[in-house]
């Protein structure tokens, strides 16, 4: 481990530009620069041997593109480039050789295609090889996706015992171009134990100066710094860039002030960059950043340091709520997902995400909810479940840092959750329960809590990321429970320096009124140093007694949050029985699109008519006659899409009230929809869907880019009756036809439709579909013929 | 880049004709959010005419008499793509406003690099031709990887391309320009190159995609 203890104990010197290096050496553009190292081993070596005589201490192989992605179909196995790489580094006399890893060159989904998995094994044969021809370091670098960098950091740690280097590209905006800030990175990345992190190419060290700062201010890790030489010049193809060996060298102390340790050059930068920057370096003195005891989670474009109330809404969970468990027997992500956007409306700062149901895969489905929330909601989750397998295909494929909830007293949960804690670098929240249930006195509680904590220590997790949970207990069965449970909180934030955490609702279950008990009661526990309350933010009077709370703390420089949100009076609800005589009906609201209006209407109906003859005498003949005008000519496709999300808000209403009353709702026909593989157009499909479940038809959307053995699985499984399918491109139809192909062949009886801007009459007839759909109304007649 | 998006064009892209207030609304609110967001980023590099393995008799149609050209490729960002996978969420019809108000911004940025490459080109007393896209006529898009490859996208412009050649982020645009001591025109756009032409929505509705 001679590359650990050296960047402990001084400065480490990368090199600089290969690619620059390469060009002066006459590469064409465009060309993949890896395969010199095949044809033109010589040149390779001597630029590595030009840096090492300028004072580079780790040389980093010529294997940016070396993956299977890029280097496919360049005529050799990326073995052998990677082999031949590394042997030409180590042929220059550098100390160190680190291998290379650059993005692989497709965006992972949900912004590309590729799914976390794979870009798993894309790294991890790179590292593989690169580790088998014993390299002193994996170095990963001008990474965009926070998500990308984990797989390739898992790669590394899990298949090597190499130091791990990491570092992004940024903006001058501060941010990545997926929206990165240098503080989720830092957090994401130091949490899964790389050795050093830091910021390369993109920019010059003066405009990277503002980022490094910001890095530096969470940064419990060496840091490193490989800058352009400065800004490219704009005349767009030529490759000079604006600062000199000398001005790059100038800005070296300005890095050493905020810690960093490790210094290279990326585009433009030259031996002699790296022999001025070593000048420098050689006459300061090596610091150590110190452990900055970040408490903090993200996502992969938002960081939320727990540095005051951190709101976490509860509303993920299906406990007591019918619909909710409801939406989970049905696979209906889209209701789930709408709680979360619910409570990141209202302020949440973090989601709970429970999705423990007797009957549904919870491996699966909280996978699948995670990954659905993060690609529309920026906030950070927490995980909730004990049960590891459960948690850790989630933590796996979670972009950023979670928090998980919860490990307790017992061994068995400590020695369960507490790894997985440890390696992906996650919060966690500890019960201070154990085998003998909640413990009466808040000594007991607070003995729990210590226990938690130490054994926390032995993985390396320290205390700022525990959230110790008091337990709430309901104060008409335990009078003296909330006393204890305050007292037992604070103690445990004094003593132990950990974070606080409660589900504050327990507290009045049995009494009417609740939310006045619970909102007094948020009250007092924040007061007493609560960080995290597990509540309902979409509870006006709990928000405000977060939102009173930090006015009082000074936590809302200016007011300027209360004000905001206090200033115009809340409107009072309207009585929804009072039915004004200007209320539109259903077939009104549904026409002009007025989604309150059709609610209430509905609503207003329900009083005195069967739900079912709600949807078919009113809201279905509604629909019916905007899909006429829509035929017609009459209205066009923004009004169709208008009028079906008013009418959704109908049957939401009808949804509610038959849970609510526990009435049957009609077996509703099944529709998988899907955008085909390959295909990742979705709005056309996403349409479709909208208008077609205002029918009545239960929408299994397997979204975009999906296998035909899906589509297939999914049909005969669940035996569906009708498939839509959608492609957009030209390219993409071959994959259609493969799909039909394989239903066929397997099968399946039922129908398919489809539909996509190049599709033709004739072409879908050609493939074997059954409807070819020009529109979302032309669907929903493909639908009533297959089910009449 | 200040873009100043055309609310025509925005709602003949959501497939809307006529008067109503609430869609010329939804549309108007969709361009100040798209101009809120978009982070438009181009690149644009002038090569040789065999800097890249052209296939197909319209681009070579498009190029001829030119002894140069121009790679141009743009983006609107990640933050574009996000948003409306949001806003499917909460509302189908803005999802569809966002979309084609996206689709109008991404025009107006290669248009304004178009004008920056002209200017360029024409300081030096050169002619330049319209921008013709992998997609349109006989042009095949797997022609996409080599176009970011040579100029360098992923790492300039953060620009990537599916395994089936689509640009990721989704609301982005790649064309080739040509380039030449005479005045040229090029093979041009339109519906008469446009290998959908036969069952366009647009032109069923007497219209055209803008292409």
């Amino acid at each position: 481990m001679e590359l650990k203890s050296h960047i402990s104990a001084d400065f480490l010197m990368l090199d600089g530009g290969m690619g620059t290096m390469l060009m002066e050496a006459g590469m064409p553009a465009g060309s993949l620069p890896e395969l010199m190292n095949l044809t033109h081993p010589e040149i390779i070596t001597d630029i590595h041997r030009q840096y090492v005589e300028a004072g580079t201490d780790m040389v980093i192989t010529c294997t940016f593109g070396a993956n299977e992605k890029k280097a496919a179909g360049c005529g050799h196995e990326i073995e052998e480039i990677i082999t031949a790489a590394v042997a030409n580094a180590r042929a220059s006399g550098a100390k160190f050789v680190a291998l290379d890893i650059g993005p692989i060159g497709e965006l992972l989904a949900p912004t590309g295609t590729l799914e976390f998995d794979e870009a798993y094994d894309i790294f991890a044969r790179q590292i593989k090889c690169g580790a088998a021809c014993g390299v002193d370091a994996i170095y990963i670098e001008t990474m965009t996706d926070l998500l990308e960098v984990k797989a390739a950091v898992l790669a590394a740690r899990e298949l090597t015992d190499l130091p791990v280097f990491a570092t992004l590209t940024y903006e001058a905006s501060g941010r990545t171009f997926l929206g990165v800030p240098p503080e989720a990175a830092a957090l994401t990345l130091q949490g899964l134990g790389v050795s050093a992190i830091g910021i390369n190419c993109s920019l010059g060290p003066k405009e990277i100066l503002p980022i490094a700062k910001r890095l530096s201010a969470v940064s419990s890790v060496p840091m490193i710094i490989k800058a352009n030489a400065g800004l490219p010049d704009t005349a767009s193809n030529t490759l000079s860039y604006d600062i000199t060996p000398e001005d790059f060298a100038h800005y070296v102390p300005d890095y050493l002030d905020l810690g960093f340790t490790i210094f290279g050059g990326c585009c433009g930068t030259t031996p002699e960059y790296i022999r001025q920057m070593r000048a420098v370096i050689e006459k300061a003195e090596f610091h150590l950043p110190g452990d900055k005891h970040i408490a903090a989670l993200c996502s992969g474009t938002r960081y939320v340091p727990i540095d005051g109330v951190c709101v976490i809404g509860e509303r993920i969970n299906p406990t007591g709520k019918k619909r909710f468990k409801q939406a989970l027997l049905d696979h209906d992500i889209d209701y789930i997902i709408d709680q979360g956007m619910e409570q990141a409306d209202a302020g949440a700062h973090i989601l709970d995400v429970n999705v423990g149901l007797p009957g549904i895969d919870e491996r699966e489905m909280m996978l699948e909810v995670t990954q659905e929330l993060q690609s529309v909601i920026d906030l950070p989750l927490q995980l909730d479940s004990n049960i590891p397998e459960v948690l850790e295909p989630s933590l796996r494929r979670y972009n950023g840092t979670p928090m998980i909830n919860s490990v307790n007293g017992e061994d068995a949960s400590l020695n369960s959750i507490l790894p997985l804690v440890a390696k992906y670098g996650t919060m966690v929240v500890g019960l201070t329960l154990d085998e003998n249930g909640i413990p009466p006195t808040a000594e007991g509680r607070v003995a729990i809590a210590r226990k938690i904590v130490s054994r926390a220590a032995e993985y390396g997790i320290p205390p700022e990321r525990i959230a110790i949970d008091c337990l709430t207990l309901t104060v008409s069965a335990e009078p003296a429970g909330a006393m204890n449970t305050l007292a037992a909180l604070r103690t445990v934030k004094e003593e132990l320096g950990v974070k606080t955490c409660l589900g504050v609702s327990n507290i009045s279950f049995g009494l009417p009124q609740r939310v006045k008990v619970n909102s007094h009661f948020l009250a007092i526990a924040l007061e007493n140093g609560l960080d995290f309350p597990i509540i309902n933010p979409n509870v006006p009077e709990m928000m405000q007694a977060v939102d009173v709370h930090n006015l009082l703390h000074q936590r809302d420089p200016g007011s300027q949050h209360y004000i905001e949100t206090y200033a115009v009076p809340v409107e009072a609800p309207t009585n929804p029985k009072s039915s004004s005589p200007d209320q539109p009906d259903v077939r009104t609201a549904i026409l002009k699109g007025l989604g309150e209006d059709c609610a209430k209407a509905t609503r207003a109906l329900l009083e005195t008519t069967d739900a079912l003859d709600v949807v078919s005498q009113h809201l279905i003949p509604a629909l019916d006659m905007v899909g006429d005008l829509f035929e017609k000519d009459k209205i066009f496709l923004p009004q169709l899409i208008r009028s079906a999300e008013c009418a959704q808000q109908g049957f939401e209403v009808i949804r509610a009230h038959m849970a609510k009353t526990g009435g049957e709702a009609p077996k509703a026909d099944k529709v998988i929809l899907a955008t085909v593989k390959g295909d990742i157009h979705d709005i056309g499909k996403n349409i479709v869907k909208v208008v077609m479940e205002n029918y009545g038809y239960q929408m299994i959307d397997l979204g975009r880019d999906v296998p035909p053995e899906t589509v297939v699985d999914c049909a005969l499984k669940q035996d569906v009756k009708l498939v839509g399918l959608s492609a957009l491109m030209t390219t993409t139809l071959g994959a259609m036809a493969d799909t039909i192909t394989l239903l066929r062949e397997r099968g399946y009886t039922g129908k398919v439709m489809v539909g996509g801007a190049v599709l033709t009459p004739d072409y879908a007839e050609s493939i074997g579909a059954d409807f070819y759909c020009r529109d979302a109304k032309a669907s929903v007649d493909a639908a009533r013929q297959t089910f009449s | 880049m200040t873009l100043t998006l055309d609310r025509t064009e925005v709602l003949r892209y959501m497939g809307h004709q006529g008067d109503d207030t609430h869609i010329t609304e939804t549309a108007d609110w969709a361009i100040q959010r798209i101009t809120e967001i978009a982070v438009p980023r181009w690149k644009w590099v002038e090569c040789d005419l065999d800097a890249l393995p052209l296939s197909g008799k319209d681009i070579r149609r498009h190029l001829a008499g030119c002894d140069r050209m121009v790679v141009l490729c743009a983006t609107l960002g990640a933050a574009v793509d996000r948003e409306i996978r949001l806003t499917e969420h909460r509302s189908m019809l803005r999802a569809l406003a966002l979309d084609a108000a996206a689709g109008d911004a991404i025009e107006k940025v290669c248009d304004a690099v178009e004008d920056e490459i002209r200017l360029h080109f024409g300081q030096a007393g050169r002619y330049v031709t319209g921008r013709y896209s992998p997609g349109y006529g006989d042009l095949p898009i797997t022609i996409q990887p080599d176009i970011l490859t040579l100029c360098d996208t992923a790492r300039r412009i953060g620009l990537s391309v599916t395994q089936t050649n689509i640009l990721t982020p989704r609301k982005s645009v790649t064309a080739l320009l040509g380039v030449s001591s005479h005045p040229v025109n090029g093979r041009g756009r339109g519906c008469g190159t446009c290998s959908l032409s036969a069952n366009c929505p647009y032109r069923k509705r007497g219209t055209h995609c803008g292409a």
